[in-house]
């Protein structure tokens, strides 16, 4: 494996993690239990301040973080919808929670990172490059769009911003590199 | 977080990803929020599920069965695919999006349950297959004359005595012979002689005169004469008591064989392990004749790969190939079928793959672009192929360093799988003329072939040689002229400008670039795909190498994106269980002389050329048109007995009607016992109808290998199990206990239990030697079950042992002990019980594709050739046995023309338009008529014919036009679209019946050849038949008769009356060429004696038509 390639896989590595503890500790708000230790200390990498905005919110109810109230008019009320076709067209369904809800669209994003994964880890390169493109579409299409329209999810709303860069130079330099 | 920089970012990123910070345990959450989004297929509390191999068309997909369990019994109610095989990927997790793989083979199968595998329409409509109501389900006998139509219902024991032992029909008085009249082993065992130390020693004698002719020291006949009279008298006075008349067809002419020889077992479609046991039960016979259909399906194909590479199957990787020619192979049709075609369609939608669709007909997708249409004058592909190869020799687009590599060794240094013969000498003059220059030709002490490479050196002694050399040589004093094979060929495609060849074939010169150019772009990921269109034409197999030459330059064989054979699979023949062998001996010619040499024959020795009638020595496979011609003319001997199993050579071959003449006449063939499902157009004539099986419910059982097109996986075997047990009458219990049900297994068992044949009955099967624990072991054969357990044993056991097969979990065993028919039958295999449930539950065994390669993109597996062949010495030397000419030993553009040679161009002027018959993706066969879901989307067959013809000749849409071929006239319906070239004609196959237990009298088409016009017209107005004799549908409750045939009267399913729906449509066949050359049989190719499929014709009559025409055409 050459150094780019392992770069790229820690960077991922990486990515996944920040999901996994995204989720988790919007997750956990939103049942009103406490965000687990692990999730802070995997955020503090990331950002030293991630600490104040997680105890800014702790209290807050997350049920309306949905795309059916943040946008007004035949779009709000279509965006739920619009997500489940969403998955729908990748093979996957929302369940539990909304499928409007930021909570759904992290754990997809979630979901598609850990698929990546497996597939590098079986050095399926296509596959892999498959569900790269998926993520970069759902931050693009929708994950910014929502996060965006929520002043208290502006912090989130930075990450998941540096993300799409890493991501879209990543896709860059795979699809220059493809024959 | 204000002012977090992208590096920072990136450096946090990194940090996290490789601190040991694990949130992994909210996984399980993060999986119930969103998982993958499936149907649940489970097993109905009420009803069974397993996985099998399909029959829809011969790809052998996998397939997965509900049956519904009611009150009145059993019913299968659905078919999809199965999601573990190569075929049908998986609709599930991970292949929602890209629905490329299978499920991984060890996926336990509770879970695999949640997922469904794809499957086309044919695939699902196999219901109807099982319960159509022509099915014969009891033995019958002929109550008339042969073709009368009538026939009554005999018992089991009646019809084994009879066809053992002869009979009498009652109503004509005819006498019939039995099958022991000719059963050579019986008699000489009932002489007191061990049959197979005679034959053994009569075979040796026979071969020893045969070598003599070889080496020329036999050469006139006087000499052969002698041997011939001292052969006979010594076996007269060792055989005292029994008449040499008694052994061998005709004792003048030992070489033909033994009388065994004078019983035919030939079958239509075969498949394993059904193929395997007829072929046991032949042998046992000791007859020569097993023949198989393979003239009417892919021989030309078949024989030009065989003599290009020695293998017959050859094609491209469908999962990595970016560019494929994909030339006469009909899309949807071709292997491996409108399942696994998706694949090469998905990806060519996405970009992936780009398709050159060489055709006179247009594919039916465009797939974003990516297929594109390159439409060819039909029969002139070859002149494509040597228009691509010339660019490519013209702009160095080839490989050179794999073509100039001259021996095996050299090849395995230089890492290649394979290598050619492009740098041997070829010796153009002289009596050697078309052989390679070898060793010996020069006074060298080797017979290895000379190559160029700074002098004249032996091939096996140089890494490279020169690919393109003019010289001379001297051979036994003379001064002869050589070249090497490569200069041949590129001779050959500079025969004619591209321009001339652009004009031959149809194709712009810049389109025959710009292929070429992406061929070579892409090697070794380009290739060619070719099939049918261009191999079954009188020049089928020069066509079809002209192609192969083209992936013999770009390098691509037995790679990752190139040329692959056909999976692996495993030894189900003979790893725990030999099932192959018994003891007979055979020899002689068969019927359609396929495979031998005239000049094998004494014949040859006594009449020299021409032959009576022409012989194949190069074919791999068998000749329809000169097995009926053989038995009609007696030629090389007369035919005592036909067994025709799953068959219709009648409507199947071009102008296969011609064989009705044969099929009645009961001196040339005095006894035909039709094995079947229904009674159709050949199988009307028959004595004895033994009612079989289909493949839900018994047929064709065993473990069915892929095709070359199957994705270059390791292992891919497709395990074909009942899905309900046999629907035909049961006809007794075998002495272990276990029921037997008419059927091909159960009659050809039987038959050889009452003749005493060697390998059935008591200690009938051998246990393999080499296992210890089945040393010296012996097994009975008395039913199909004691067979077919043991197949799956053999595999079971060499899946186990090579660890792709593991011991299914209690869960898995329970889980086909519940499901699977065949289950009842474990006792026979008690000890591979448990991995034979773990192959059952998964319908077979496979291996991924992704595995399959090392990291050079080398395949994995032994390569299915080491030589490539662009010059075939063999073929070379071999001379047509009409003209005694030898023929052109390479790839070549030839115009179509008789077997001896005479182009047909001048007899053909008087047709403007040439008719080709495409193979439709929804009707495979003739046999698909009984596709009740699939004929109300596609309810009958049409002319397809181009606006511009249309409009010149006045016809719409839904017109009849009456179109005149040399054989005959045929009315058809048009529908006129731009799917089709300029100039040509395309008539669907599979439609047009007349006959299926029920006749509907043909009034499409007349002859022009009255004797065989009047054959039709002779046909009988019903088949007078009991109904108790037929229709599993009867038994059925209403409900489900009512679900199965909604579009239906109830007499459909109720009583034996015709429905025009199954008698819809032309077949184009009965109006196909024939050859003068060979006494007006059906025109063959030269080399494998491939039915040709198209013809010439004109539009001689219109008449105004109303018909609606649906907008799905084929």
């Amino acid at each position: 494996m050459d150094n780019m390639v392992e770069d790229n896989v820690v960077l991922t590595i990486g990515r996944a993690k920040m999901y996994s503890a995204i989720f988790t500790a919007l997750y956990s708000i939103y049942h009103g239990k406490s965000v687990p230790e692990e999730s802070v200390r995997a955020l503090k990498y990331l950002s030293p301040r991630i600490e104040d905005w997680i105890n800014e919110i702790k209290d807050e109810r997350l049920e309306e973080l949905r795309g059916s109230y943040a946008f007004e008019g035949l779009k709000g009320h279509t965006y739920q919808k619009i997500m489940e076709e969403f998955y729908q067209t990748y093979g996957f369904e929302a369940k539990e929670l909304p499928p409007d809800h930021v909570i759904t669209l992290i754990a997809f994003m979630s979901r598609l990172i850990m698929e990546e994964l497996q597939s590098i880890q079986r050095n399926e390169r296509e596959r892999a490059l498959h569900f790269r493109v998926i993520q970069h579409r759902l931050i693009s299409t929708h994950l910014l769009e929502l996060l965006g329209s929520f002043e208290k999810m502006k912090p989130l709303l930075d990450l998941v911003k540096m993300d799409r860069y890493i991501l879209f130079s990543a896709l860059r330099d795979e699809i220059s590199k493809s024959p | 977080m204000k002012g977090l920089s992208r590096r920072e970012f990136i450096k946090g990123l990194v940090g996290l990803g490789c601190a040991s910070v694990f949130v992994a345990g909210y996984a399980p959450t993060i999986g119930r929020i969103i998982s993958p989004k499936y149907q649940s297929v489970l097993p109905d509390e009420e009803g069974r599920i397993l996985h099998s191999a399909c029959l829809g068309c011969n790809v052998r997909c996998g397939i997965r069965i509900n049956i519904l369990k009611t009150d009145y019994g059993e019913v299968v109610e659905r078919i999809s695919g199965n999601p573990y095989h190569p075929y049908n990927r998986a609709v599930g997790l991970e292949n929602q999006t890209k629905r490329y793989f299978s499920l991984p083979y060890h996926t336990p199968l509770k879970e695999a349950l949640n997922y469904t595998g794809t499957i086309c329409g044919k695939g699902e409509d196999g219901i109807h297959y099982l319960y159509d109501p022509y099915r014969i389900l009891t033995p019958l006998k002929r109550s008339g004359a042969r073709g009368s139509g009538k026939f009554k219902v005999i018992s089991w024991e009646q019809l084994i005595k009879e066809v053992t032992e002869g009979g009498i029909i009652e109503e004509t008085g005819e006498k019939i012979p039995g099958l022991r009249e000719i059963f050579v082993y019986g008699k000489l065992k009932k002489a007191g002689f061990d049959p197979v130390e005679v034959l053994s020693e009569m075979k040796k004698d026979v071969d020893e005169i045969k070598s003599k002719i070889k080496a020329k020291e036999i050469a006139d006949k006087e000499a052969l004469r002698s041997h011939i009279n001292s052969f006979k008298e010594k076996w007269q006075k060792k055989l005292s008591g029994i008449s040499l008349h008694e052994i061998l067809i005709n004792p003048e002419r030992p070489d033909l064989g033994t009388k065994a020889n004078q019983v035919i077992f030939y079958r239509g479609r075969g498949q394993a392990h059904a193929d395997y046991f007829y072929r046991r039960w032949i042998d046992a016979f000791g007859s020569v004749n097993w023949l198989r259909h393979t003239s009417s399906c892919q021989l030309g194909y078949y024989a030009a790969n065989k003599l290009w590479a020695g293998v017959t199957d050859l094609q491209m990787d469908v999962h990595s190939s970016k560019v494929i020619v994909m030339a006469g192979a009909q899309m949807g049709r071709l292997h491996p079928g409108a399942t696994g075609q998706g694949l090469l369609i998905e990806r060519a939608a996405l970009g992936e793959l780009k398709i050159y669709y060489v055709n006179p007909t247009a594919p039916r997708t465009s797939a974003n672009g990516n297929i594109v249409w390159v439409p060819v004058k039909p029969g002139t592909d070859a002149a494509l192929a040597m228009a691509i190869l010339r660019v490519m020799f013209e702009k160095g687009w080839y490989n050179s360093h794999f073509l100039s590599i001259p021996n095996k060794k050299a090849a395995e240094k230089a890492k290649q799988p394979v290598y050619t013969n492009a740098t041997w000498l070829v010796i153009l003059d002289g009596e050697e003329a078309g052989e390679i220059l070898k060793g010996k030709h020069l006074g060298a002490s080797h017979d290895n072939p000379i190559v160029y490479s700074s002098g004249y050196r032996d091939s096996s002694t140089v890494d490279k040689a020169e690919l393109f050399h003019v010289g001379k040589v001297t051979i036994k004093g003379k001064e002869v002229n050589v070249k090497t094979v490569l200069q041949i060929l590129k001779d050959e495609t500079k025969s004619k400008t591209l321009g001339e060849w652009s004009e031959i074939c149809g194709v712009p010169v810049q389109m025959i670039v710009k292929i070429a150019q992406d061929l070579y772009r892409n090697a070794p990921y380009s290739g060619t795909t070719v099939h049918r269109g261009l191999g079954m034409n009188p020049v089928g197999e020069y066509t079809v190498w002209s192609f192969r030459a083209i992936d013999t330059l770009l390098g691509n064989i037995h790679r990752k994106g190139g040329l692959l054979g056909r999976a692996g699979h495993l030894k189900s023949n003979d790893y725990m269980y030999d099932l192959k062998k018994v003891k007979n001996v055979s020899w002689g010619f068969p019927i359609d002389r396929h495979g031998v040499a005239y000049e094998e024959s004494f014949e040859f020795i006594f009449s020299g050329y021409p032959a009576k009638r022409p012989w194949y020595p190069l074919t791999p496979e068998e000749i329809y048109t000169e097995a009926f011609a053989g038995i009609h003319e007696g030629y090389p001997y007369p035919i005592k007995a036909l067994i025709l199993y799953y068959a219709n050579p009648v409507l199947s071959a071009n102008y296969g009607i011609k064989f009705i003449e044969t099929l009645k006449d009961t001196k040339r063939l005095p006894l035909f016992i039709g094995i079947t499902t229904t009674i159709n157009e050949t199988y009307l004539y028959a004595d004895y109808i033994v009612p079989d099986t289909t493949y839900l419910d018994g047929g064709t059982m065993g473990c069915q290998f892929l095709y070359a097109s199957s994705g270059g996986v390791k292992i891919a075997e497709t395990w074909r199990t009942p899905a309900v047990m046999p629907q035909t009458v049961k006809v007794g219990t075998c002495p272990n206990g276990h029921p037997k049900y008419a059927s091909m297994w159960e009659f050809l068992i039987d038959v050889a239990l009452r003749l005493g044949m060697p390998g059935f009955g008591e200690k009938a099967i051998m246990g393999n030697p080499e296992k210890e624990e089945m040393k010296d072991r012996t097994f009975s054969l008395f039913c199909v079950w004691e067979y077919i357990m043991r197949v799956f044993a053999n595999s079971a056991m060499d899946g186990k042992d090579a660890g792709l097969i593991k011991e299914a979990s209690p869960e898995e065993i329970k889980f086909v002990e519940k499901n699977y028919p065949l289950a009842q039958f474990k006792k026979i295999v008690p000890n591979e019980w448990k991995y034979i449930a773990y192959g059952l539950a998964r319908g077979g065994v496979f291996t991924d594709y992704r595995s399959s390669f090392d990291e050079n993109g080398v395949s994995t597996r032994k390569p299915p050739t080491e030589l490539l062949q662009l010059w075939n010495e063999k073929l070379a030397k071999t001379k047509n046995s009409l003209t005694g000419k030898k023929f052109y030993g390479g790839p070549k553009y030839f115009e179509i023309r008789d077997y001896t040679g005479r182009g047909l161009k001048k007899e053909f002027e008087a047709y403007p338009f040439t008719v080709v018959f495409p193979g439709s993706p929804l009707f495979t066969k003739h046999r698909s008529m009984f596709y009740y879901w699939m004929k109300q989307i596609m309810p009958e067959n049409f002319a397809l014919i181009h606006p511009e013809d249309a409009k010149e000749a006045g016809i719409k849409s839904g017109d009849t036009v009456t179109i005149e071929t040399p054989t005959g006239y045929l009315d058809v319906k048009a529908v006129i679209e731009p799917s089709v070239m300029k100039g040509v004609i395309a008539i669907p196959v599979g439609m047009g019946r007349w006959a299926d237990t029920v006749i509907m009298k043909p009034k499409y088409f007349t002859l022009k050849d009255e004797k065989v016009n009047s054959l039709i017209e002779g046909l009988p107005p019903k088949i007078e038949i009991p109904e108790e004799a037929v229709n599993p549908v009867k038994a059925l409750d209403e409900l489900r008769k009512k679900i199965l045939f909604t579009k239906s009267k109830k007499s459909y399913y109720e009583h034996l009356i015709p429905d025009n729906w199954r008698f819809s449509g032309v077949t184009p066949n009965v109006v196909s060429l024939v050859d003068s050359s060979t006494g007006n049989w059906p025109l063959l190719s030269w080399i494998g004696g491939a039915q040709n499929y198209f013809t010439v014709a004109k539009i001689v009559k219109r008449r105004e038509g109303k018909t609606e025409v649906p907008w799905i055409i084929w």
